[in-house]
């Protein structure tokens, strides 16, 4: 099972009793779950629609992009599953191992441009801020914000 | 509770139940944070009592085992803090996956009797019951009656190193407790 600072705090922790600090810590996020709950059933409920809007964006915007299938959006939609449940676990070292490692894979595989894939997310992001609850939108940038980050790094420099 | 759900969930979103399974434990936090501080302020009361009762039931210990109830104190301790932590988690998968199963190895590799460990954790739980509040012997009750339940679940050993067992007037109330 992977580690998150959750579980490194426990297994540091061992035989004595949580200090101050890490309670601290694990009330705040606690604290925050509501919130966190709250943005996982928003994007569950959008998930379906989100494929037809991205599309729709992408075909308009860049209409002689062959990268922009439907296989490619969905993907880029149900991305933002692993984007949930890093901010879930409030911590972004989920959303690098179970996507961006991939996906950064997968493009330089298949010789892909970042930028494109950067684009179809520049794109989502619009639909998102538009269709979420603010403050939903505002628990999920952090994390929508560092994917868009890796994806104007190169994949050597993420993976060093 | 919360780490294990997230990072072990197979559906795509959180399924209602596992939902439900985080706020449910998101209501008790403040009781378990009191319950922890609690615990913290008694441990070596409880500890020390405790090992007292076992010293009255087991006086030859020291003979078979070095030390054996200076350790026994040391580990006590240790094992309040590991349960009381993982009350405050609400699991304790994490817990015996670090700790129980490796302790248990120790316990039969220095021959201890089934019979001796389970009259330790009684004489632990009635003392826990006796330190904390209602309230958080409550909380921490199921997670110390899996640690005892699972670390006396060892074989008679051949020749046990535990010399002889004394049955005092003021006996535990091991039978009461779920192990």
């Amino acid at each position: 099972m992977m580690n998150t600072w959750l579980t490194d705090i426990i297994r540091t922790t061992n035989e004595a009793l949580f200090n101050e600090a890490d309670l601290t810590r694990i009330m705040t996020y606690y604290a925050s779950m509501p919130a966190r709950l709250k943005l996982s059933e928003e994007l569950e409920r959008l998930e379906p629609t989100l494929v037809k809007s991205l599309q729709t964006e992408l075909s308009k915007r860049y209409p002689d992009r062959s990268l922009y299938s439907r296989r490619f959006i969905q993907d880029i939609v149900e991305s933002l599953r692993c984007v949930n449940r890093a901010v879930l676990a409030d911590d972004l070292r989920l959303l690098r191992y179970r996507w961006i490692d991939h996906v950064l894979d997968v493009a330089t595989a298949a010789n892909i441009d970042l930028q494109e894939i950067r684009d179809a997310y520049l794109s989502l992001r619009e639909i998102l801020q538009s269709s979420l609850p603010r403050s939903a939108w505002e628990t999920l940038e952090p994390a929508y914000e560092e994917l868009l980050d890796a994806l104007t790094r190169s994949p050597k420099t993420l993976t060093v | 509770m919360i780490c294990k759900i997230i990072l072990q969930s197979k559906a795509p979103y959180l399924t209602p139940q596992e939902r439900a399974e985080i706020e449910s434990y998101l209501s008790t936090v403040k009781a378990r944070r009191a319950a922890l501080e609690e615990v913290r302020r008694n441990v070596g009361k409880i500890v020390e009592r405790t090992v007292a009762r076992i010293r009255t039931m087991y006086p030859q210990m020291a003979r078979f085992h070095q030390n054996g109830y200076e350790k026994t104190q040391r580990d006590l301790g240790m094992i309040t803090n590991l349960t009381a932590n993982a009350m405050f988690l609400g699991e304790h998968e994490t817990l015996d996956e670090m700790f129980t199963e490796w302790f248990r190895t120790i316990m039969k590799a220095v021959h201890l009797t089934p019979q001796l460990l389970k009259d330790s954790y009684g004489f632990w739980l009635d003392e826990m019951k006796a330190a904390l509040s209602e309230e958080s012997f409550a909380l921490m009750r199921p997670h110390a009656e899996h640690v005892a339940d699972y670390l006396t679940r060892i074989p008679v050993p051949a020749r046990d190193e535990v010399g002889e067992r004394v049955p005092v007037s003021s006996s535990h109330g091991a039978e009461s407790w779920k192990f």
